[in-house]
């Protein structure tokens, strides 16, 4: 909480300055709205990125004999259409994200099961299709959790006066959560996890009783356990977890990630000295805090940990300053699942929990994660955003914010 | 208000459990680096760990018929860790084990093993090549059940470390054609090198982890690669073709002690190569080698001479109406144009057109060239663009690396003067590699239709087809079909009457041109003619329905008639009769039908053989044959003015038979029946044998047979 606290000083030294420099809005203050705490911790993340996996791609760079710059121009181009995607979806009202998700929720069950069918197999799990023409492969996953994450506070907060109605506000965000986490379940069960928990905690927040939750617990369990037979990753789960609760023996992906981090110490090897990168698995991606623990130290692990706490904060300070429910909930829940998806990361990188393959959101290299995690933070930041709008109504914004109003009503 | 709160409040618990995770994972954090760095530290000295190459195996290289030109072979590399044995197996097996490596690898005494092994134990060394030489995969198996080795890996210490041989099951036929590899494995000449990226394959790489006893242990990860394997390369090329046109080619250039020489055959309808062969001499000690394609490339090309004068012929043929009898005066063989003089081997005197191409004259050729290309700009441009249509003047990317890039120069060219037709038209002031030569022939004989040459009909991998190279027309038309039977009748006429007469035949017709160009050397600033000659020969047979076109080429010969009749025309008659001898089908289409007359000296010498055998022959000769060898089965033929006559050939009745003479077969017949055991060298017929005939058969029955062709 001492963390916190410290923010809460610096925001006001901040928006005292705002205010000075009120009168000359900047390009900055014109372009980039929304909470500016929220902006900094993106672009903190973003540099980072760049850095580690330039480090990180040390390795795959040499072996596909490339040219390593091929992956530092590869990835900062997909950082950069990432912030891209931030910066539109923050300049759209949140409130078409409430119609716009449920179109996505629909869409993504045929994609999900396009990618499972027909797929192709990457380390043998078919979790991506490829789009036609520009070919670009795609992890339809992505898609299906954010929707569902925007769907279901959107069903949330329409439902709070009811919300303890079983029939009508229950079942309806019992099925989805059901079906789409035992699509994700058919090829990544890491994922469906994870996406199950952010439900769990969205639900909580939007004051889902928790005999209720407790039944989604149990119905979670079973449509994991259904996707776990009629999928493909059935084995490597198991595996996973004997590897990591029966077996004395450490598994070897752990015993270099502890290495990478021992030899960490406190302030690190350095910026692009790792040693283990060659050796771990994926270090641009599942074990990047490792590396970044490896390189930076124990500030280095501190300083990213702490960039997302923040962020979960000013999520947190964007729901307390929100008017409307459905803002408060969906900027909760996206804000949950993108900090939630980073500590599983580094609980995985330190050994907490058994390895599951889940790129680090923001920092990791790989196009569709950057890009979602981009849209969501861009939902964020619009919603942040939001409640300014109502504040100072702009001329031209009065009547699409008056139509949006309409049809959710 | 109060869902408000109710929301509020369940944010920040959820913040808090957040929070607490949060602190739970730099927790963990300090623990792994300060509670357990030491062990994390000594697990990342001791864990030894590297990447190693897997090797993609590199594809083959096959030549017609799926005969094998180059392969690579699994091989070993025996090493050996003396540690590992235990004293028990090491005291038991060692002297065994010494004797065996002497005997089998012949470079070492066993005592000289036995301290070389035990001096290694001593100081505990966990590494020992024993030998350099590979061991192939047979020897590795037998090696395998030797005292020590027997215990394997773990408990005997041997180590068969995988490696892989590039061989060539031809040896050194075609070297420089197939090419051959470095130690890295990359091509460095030939097909090998022209077609490295497709033979390799891509190298994969795998993490391997360093396990107790100096072993290497490979780790299942994400970021293991697998090595691709190459593809296989499917030739042209064919072996017995190859090989013929290799001992032709060796045996003339070694005879008149030339400088290099090359041959190449070719297909007609399809263009594809069916022989090239190379051969240079070396400057230190004058032996020969095939170490440059001179068939393609650069010292091969300049001034390809009298061959060239087809090129002028067809031009002539196809943008002029000069006819066949048409007569030109080429004095007393010398001629000037402007400041050079040109001298011409031909007849002198008033010639025709034909006898003028035929004779080979140059004054002839290049004052016809000279009145109907020389006199204005226009006709100057058509000759040269005509030129480049029948591809002389552009490289034919052909599959080999190392095409010369050809010359013909342009009249815009700086150094074009008024001399420069002239001497184009008999083929000086350019550079036009034999393989082009060939392929202008080519097209002659395939009616009018450039094939581009060829040697790569396949990529294979396995039974799959990567990518086929079909037959290329580069021109479909060369010339008018009138100019074609006028250059066809020319090219005849060279073997019937001309430069060729000596190789002319009447099994079956030859059609070609001789060349001889006289080398050039630069005394300043003027050319100079040496006495040093480029011979050549280039045509086609059959004549009346061709098979296949050929060219020879043997550079600066110092015996013999330095002409390209007297010195290539030659090699190339030999190549043809042995490969129409051979061609069942060219056989049958051959119309003159010379095989039922009835010549001797078509009978092998001193072959001696079965008598029902030399009676097969000689009936299919349609030779008589003279029988006075009364009811021996051997016989020795000889040749008498008429008939072949049989004469008896004594095995010895006790003891060794006399086999030289006979052919492989027949000696393995007569010398196995004798229960003896022939191991042979060589090729061809038995030349000598290691136990002279009558004496006692050996007690162990050994025999060594040297063939010689």
């Amino acid at each position: 909480m001492e963390e916190a606290s410290s923010e809460n000083v610096t925001k006001t030294n901040d928006q005292e300055e705002l205010v000075e420099n009120y009168p000359q809005e900047s390009w900055f203050d014109r372009n980039l709205q929304g909470d500016k705490f929220i902006w900094m911790v993106v672009v903190a993340l973003a540099s980072i990125s760049v850095l580690v996996v330039y480090s990180a791609t040390g390795t795959i760079a040499y072996k596909n004999q490339q040219g390593h710059s091929h992956y530092l121009f590869k990835h900062s181009l997909l950082v950069f259409t990432s912030l891209i995607a931030i910066w539109v979806t923050h300049r759209i009202d949140y409130r078409y994200y409430s119609r716009l998700s449920r179109i996505a929720l629909l869409l993504s069950v045929p994609l999900l099961l396009l990618s499972w069918q027909f797929g192709p197999k990457i380390n043998e799990a078919s979790r991506w299709i490829t789009i036609p023409i520009i070919n670009q492969s795609f992890q339809p996953s992505d898609l299906a959790k954010l929707a569902l994450l925007a769907s279901l506070a959107s069903m949330l907060a329409r439902r709070q006066r009811s919300i303890d109605d079983f029939k009508d506000a229950i079942m309806p965000i019992l099925f989805w959560v059901g079906i789409i986490c035992g699509l994700i379940g058919l090829t990544d069960i890491s994922s469906a996890l994870l996406l199950f928990l952010t439900c769990l905690i969205l639900m909580f927040i939007g004051r889902v009783p928790i005999n209720y939750l407790a039944l989604l617990v149990v119905v979670g369990f079973i449509s994991i356990t259904a996707a776990l037979y009629m999928g493909q990753r059935s084995g490597t789960f198991k595996s996973r977890i004997n590897a990591k609760y029966n077996s004395s023996e450490i598994p070897f992906q752990a015993q270099q990630s502890y290495i990478a981090i021992a030899t960490g110490g406190i302030t690190g090897v350095g910026a692009g000295n790792s040693v283990q990168r060659n050796f771990l698995p994926n270090p641009y991606s599942d074990f990047i805090y490792s590396i970044i623990v490896e390189e930076y130290g124990l500030l280095g692990g501190l300083l990213v940990l702490v960039l997302y706490l923040v962020l979960l904060y000013r999520g947190m300070m964007v729901m307390a300053n929100s008017k409307r429910p459905f803002g408060g909930i969906l900027s909760a829940g996206l804000t949950f699942s993108i900090v939630i998806q980073a500590l599983i990361n580094m609980a995985v990188s330190v050994g907490l929990v058994p390895i599951t393959g889940m790129p680090m959101p923001l920092l990791s290299m790989g196009g569709t994660s950057l890009l979602f995690t981009g849209v969501a933070l861009g939902i964020v930041l619009s919603i942040s955003r939001g409640e300014v709008d109502e504040d100072i109504e702009k001329i031209g914004k009065g009547g699409r914010t008056g139509n949006a109003k309409r049809k959710l009503a | 208000m109060s869902i408000k709160r109710d929301i509020l409040i369940r944010v920040q618990l959820s913040f808090l459990a957040v929070i607490v995770v949060s602190t739970a994972i730099i927790a963990k954090v300090v623990y792994i680096q300060f509670v357990e760095e030491d062990k994390w530290q000594k697990i990342a000295k001791e864990n030894a760990l590297d990447y190693k190459v897997t090797k993609a195996i590199r594809g083959d290289i096959y030549a017609e018929n799926d005969a094998l030109l180059a392969t690579s072979v699994p091989s070993f590399k025996l090493s050996f860790d003396p540690m590992i044995a235990s004293d028990s197996v090491y005291k038991n097996g060692i002297a065994v084990l010494c004797d065996s490596l002497s005997k089998h690898f012949k470079d070492k005494t066993p005592e000289e093993y036995y301290r070389k092994i035990n001096d290694a134990r001593l100081a505990k060394r966990r590494y020992l090549v024993l030998t350099n030489r590979p061991i192939n995969y047979y020897e590795q198996q037998r090696l395998a059940k030797w005292p020590i080795f027997n215990q394997g890996q773990r408990r005997g210490g041997v180590l068969f470390e995988k490696i892989s041989k590039r061989t060539y099951p031809f040896g050194d036929l075609a070297e420089r054609l197939i090419g051959r590899i470095d130690e890295k494995g990359n091509g460095i000449v030939g097909l090998e090198k022209s077609f490295d990226d497709t033979l390799a394959g891509i190298n994969g790489e795998a993490l391997y982890q360093k396990i107790a006893g100096g072993d290497w242990k490979p780790i299942q990860t994400n970021s293991r690669i697998r090595p691709i394997d190459g593809y296989d390369i499917y030739s042209s090329i064919d072996v017995n073709m190859q090989e013929m046109a290799s001992k032709a080619l060796e045996n003339r250039v070694v005879t008149t002690d030339a400088d290099f020489g090359c041959v190449v055959i070719m297909d007609v309808k399809t263009g594809y190569v069916k022989a090239m062969a190379n051969l240079s001499r070396t400057k230190e000690d004058s032996t020969f080698s095939e170490r440059y394609n001179y068939a393609i490339g650069d010292y091969g090309s300049i001034d390809p001479g009298s061959t060239f004068k087809l090129a002028s012929a067809l031009a002539l043929f196809q943008h002029t109406d000069v006819k066949l009898n048409d007569t030109v005066e080429t004095g007393n063989r010398r001629f000037r144009y402007a400041d050079a003089v040109m001298t011409d081997d031909g007849p002198g005197g008033r010639l025709t057109v034909q006898q003028a191409f035929e004779y080979s004259s140059n004054i002839g050729v290049s004052k016809l060239m000279n009145k109907y290309f020389n006199q204005t700009d226009p006709q100057r441009n058509l000759l040269i663009d005509y030129f480049e249509k029948l591809w002389l003047a552009k490289p034919l990317n052909f599959q080999i690396v190392g095409e010369a890039q050809p010359i013909i120069k342009r009249p815009t060219d700086p150094t074009w003067s008024g001399v420069t037709i002239p001497w184009l038209s008999i083929g000086y002031e350019c550079k036009v590699s034999p393989l082009q030569i060939l392929t202008l022939y080519n097209g002659i004989a395939n009616n009018g239709k450039l094939m581009k040459p060829q040697i790569v009909k396949e990529i294979r991998k396995a039974d799959r087809r990567i990518r086929q190279y079909v037959p290329i027309i580069l021109n479909e038309q060369m010339c008018s079909p009138e100019a074609l039977r006028k250059a066809q009748t020319i090219l005849r006429g060279v073997v019937q009457r001309g430069t060729a007469r000596s190789i002319n035949t009447r099994a079956y017709q030859i059609a070609g041109k001789t060349g001889t160009s006289q080398k050039v050397v630069n005394r300043g600033g003027r050319k100079r003619y040496v006495k040093q000659y480029k011979t050549s020969f280039v045509g086609y047979f059959p004549a009346d329905n061709p098979k296949y076109s050929c060219i020879v080429v043997i550079d600066n010969p110092r015996r013999g008639k330095r002409s390209g009749g007297g010195i290539a025309a030659p090699v190339f008659r030999k190549i043809a009769d042995q490969l129409h001898a051979r061609d069942v089908e060219m056989r049958q289409m051959s119309s003159s039908g010379s095989f039922t007359m009835a010549d001797v000296s078509n009978f092998p010498r001193k072959h001696i053989g079965h008598k029902k055998d030399l009676n097969v022959i000689a009936k299919e000769l349609n030779v008589v044959t003279v029988d006075s060898s009364g009811t021996m089965d051997w016989v020795r033929p000889f040749r008498r003015k008429l008939a072949v006559q049989w004469k008896r050939h004594r095995l010895s009745s006790k003891g060794v038979p006399n086999v030289i003479g006979m052919t492989l077969r027949d000696a393995l017949y007569v010398l196995e029946n004798r229960k003896m055991k022939v191991s042979f060298a060589g090729r061809g017929r038995v030349k000598s044998q290691s136990v002279m005939p009558g004496a006692s058969i050996p007690s162990d029955g050994k025999i060594l047979l040297i063939l010689k062709k």
